[in-house]
């Protein structure tokens, strides 16, 4: 009798553990709304919310770290980490790199310039690339806006920055003409510099410019096809019954959940 | 001023950050250091090759770029060479970089002392009988130390302001709390302003502690 | 690693080549122009040039290159006052910044450097000018400069190669001199390794050239025992 129950509980308790995986999460957390370190040091924003409702959904652990951008997908092909969500793009060269999830969200891109610019009240994409010609643009080190601006805007100048806020500084300064970011992330600066800055030209999507990518979506390591799978249903199951756009509406005030074309 | 009271924890934080960065870059490269002297001064001569052709490339080399080198490049070299993957979080590839930069000045500024220890010293340690091994260990060692120190505590100093260079590839120390303060704060002269204050510091007590120590070492000379 | 990204990589990092020696040769020689009224100022006998230049070595000496290009390119511009002034047109432009912070930077140790060099010219030298008449201009630039500075000629070579790594500084404030091109390479092709060791190579060739070229000016007018020892290292 004893023995039966013993190995029982035995069974039970390896059954638990082989359920639940210890997954390790990468992101870049210096990018509000999606994801950004507060004062106790943890990683907030719709990216994390998003991460531990999948997580939950494919009966994982997972736990977050944070670290700079251009070294996460590196970081998840030495299996530093199993998965990485970071406002990240799925793009061709990525894909090559990595496996990507379903997308879960599509944000819109915009660009901006210095409150008081000429270019501020042009409305018509058409007409802000030709005035850009010529111009310098402020984009994130290997961002998706980088490769944005060199292949449809190969007349302008782009200017590299580390952070965001670089971005809006160096606006603010004049030393550059324009920037282009998440229209979430702009807001985000334009809410801490009042009256600064000034949007121009249109909302932009990869309808607009296909470098942007093809939709964010959650890295994993290729050939992790188990893991991918369970994501892909889960980030489905999200988007189908409304938790992305809940998680959304929370941190940006509107839905950017991913809409299949 | 107030705003730097309210991050002044946080900038703390990355200071301690900071020393524990450059601190065990010292230590580490130390011991390459000597691992470096010993087999310069012992070794077969492809050694000495090898640790010639390490130190001049390292010290011709921007510092920033080896960080890079050993930060994008380090984990994947490491995952491959012990066959399974190696966990390299920020500080530690901070240290493993800033060690591979200062153990080759300190190669030579060991080498450097080395030769300062008179060569009598030598003689007279194996004219008594000791092993080469001994005579290194027990005599000239401990005295080349004490003429190193000068060499040492200015590369500390050259450490501890390396160590902000790390803040590039994300490392929480005191330059990138700094960074992260202005951005939210969007007051960049104030803190970059404080945070050099707070380096100043630092080198400051540091050339302090590094001057009791030469005087130190130099005592009986 | 793959031997056609090294390929790939060396036209891309020679983008970086123009800039990185643009960088290198002005702050070097701004920097050398600077120290030498520095240097003068940290051995004065009047305390209203010493002390200034001592706080100013002081400062620049205990704190990092980086922390000092941040203070200039970015807390400059942030400053409006900065914005409407004169030197707008000069701090606005990053490769400008980056050359000003290296050499202000370069100047601070190779002014201790000159002053060192200065206090050990012997006192008779001083006393035998003087009592010829000399003039203290033309002590200077007859008798104590042409000594201390054929001395520091190692040094001096030493300098423009710490100057050459300091340049690598200017990609964190947006310069695509040798590492920024290098790093915006990686981004884009993930390969680390080869894009930066390309890079490497480049830099140490471009140090081997100028040391070559220092060992040339010390034979002609270096004082003989002394010789461009190998780079030390300086943040």
């Amino acid at each position: 009798m004893k023995t039966l129950a013993l190995s029982s509980l035995l069974a039970c308790l390896l059954a638990g553990t082989a359920m639940a995986d210890n997954l390790r999460v990468g992101t870049s957390a210096d990018f509000p709304p999606w994801e950004s370190v507060n004062e106790a040091g943890d990683v907030i924003g719709f990216d994390r919310d998003v991460i531990d409702e999948v997580c939950k959904r494919i009966e994982a652990e997972c736990t977050v770290a944070n670290q700079a951008f251009d070294g996460l997908l590196p970081a998840l092909q030495v299996g530093k980490f199993d998965m990485v969500i970071s406002g990240m793009s799925i793009t061709e060269e990525r894909a090559e790199q990595v496996d990507f999830s379903g997308a879960y969200a599509e944000p819109p891109y915009r660009f901006a310039v210095a409150a008081g610019s000429d270019l501020a009240k042009i409305e018509k994409r058409e007409d802000l690339e030709a005035a850009l010609e010529g111009k310098v643009i402020g984009v994130q080190t290997g961002s998706t806006h980088e490769a944005v601006v060199r292949a449809n805007l190969p007349k302008s100048e782009p200017r590299l920055y580390e952070r965001n806020e670089q971005i809006a500084d160096d606006l603010n300064a004049g030393r550059i003409d324009a920037g282009l970011l998440e229209q979430s992330v702009w807001e985000q600066l334009m809410e801490a510099r009042e009256g600064q800055l000034s949007f121009a030209g249109p909302l932009l999507s990869s309808a607009d410019y296909a470098e942007f990518g093809n939709g964010t979506a959650i890295a994993m390591r290729k050939g992790s096809d188990e893991l991918k799978k369970r994501v892909d249903d889960a980030v489905a199951s999200m988007l189908a019954d409304g938790r992305i756009a809940e998680l959304s509406n929370k941190w940006f005030g509107y839905d950017l959940s991913y809409k299949a074309k | 001023m107030s705003v730097i009271l309210t991050y002044l924890p946080h900038l703390l934080q990355g200071l301690v950050v900071t020393l524990q960065v450059a601190a065990g870059s010292f230590v580490i490269g130390l011991l390459i250091a000597v691992l470096a002297v010993f087999g310069w001064n012992f070794g077969p001569r492809p050694l000495r090759w090898f640790i010639s052709a390490y130190v001049t490339i390292v010290r011709g080399l921007p510092e920033l770029l080896i960080i890079f080198l050993v930060f994008y490049g380090g984990t994947v070299l490491l995952s491959g060479a012990f066959g399974t993957y190696v966990e390299v979080n920020a500080l530690t590839a901070g240290i493993c970089a800033l060690s591979v930069v200062s153990g080759a000045y300190l190669t030579e500024i060991l080498r450097g002392a080395l030769l300062t220890v008179p060569q009598g010293q030598w003689e007279a340690a194996t004219s008594l009988g000791l092993s080469r091994m001994t005579a290194f260990r027990d005599v000239v060692l401990p005295q080349m130390l004490s003429y190193a120190v000068p060499g040492l505590g200015n590369q500390w100093l050259v450490i501890l302001k390396e160590s902000a260079l790390v803040s590039i590839i994300g490392l929480e120390e005191l330059m990138r709390k700094g960074v992260v303060a202005a951005g939210a704060t969007h007051s960049p002269m104030t803190f970059y302003l404080t945070v050099g204050a707070l380096y100043v510091a630092i080198t400051g007590v540091s050339t302090l502690i590094i001057g009791a120590a030469e005087r130190r070492a130099a005592r009986g000379r | 690693m793959s031997p056609d990204i090294f390929i790939k990589a060396a036209p891309v990092v020679l983008q970086g080549l123009q800039l990185t020696l643009i960088i290198t040769i002005a702050s070097f020689l701004l920097g050398q122009l600077l120290a030498l009224p520095l240097g003068l100022a940290r051995q004065a006998s009047s305390p209203l040039l010493r002390w200034p230049a001592a706080v100013y070595t002081f400062l620049i000496r205990g704190s990092p290159l980086l922390v000092q290009l941040f203070i200039i390119y970015y807390g400059l511009g942030q400053i409006p006052a900065v914005r409407n002034s004169i030197l707008w047109p000069i701090l606005r432009e990053p490769l400008y910044c980056g050359i000003i912070a290296i050499s202000l930077n370069s100047a601070a140790y190779m002014a201790e450097v000159v002053a060192g060099a200065l206090r050990r010219v012997p006192k008779g030298q001083t006393e035998a000018c003087i009592s010829l008449g000399i003039s203290r201009r033309h002590r200077l630039t007859d008798v104590l400069l042409p000594q201390v500075y054929r001395e520091l000629l190692p040094n001096i070579g030493n300098e423009i190669i710490l100057v050459l790594k300091s340049s690598s500084l200017a990609s964190a404030v947006t310069i695509m001199e040798i590492t920024g091109v290098a790093r915006a390479f990686t981004a884009r092709t993930f390969a680390p390794f080869e894009v930066f060791i390309t890079a490497g190579i480049l830099y140490l060739a471009i140090g081997f050239a100028f040391t070559f070229l220092f060992r040339l000016l010390e034979r002609r007018y270096g004082i003989t025992g002394t010789r461009t020892p190998a780079p030390e290292a300086s943040a």
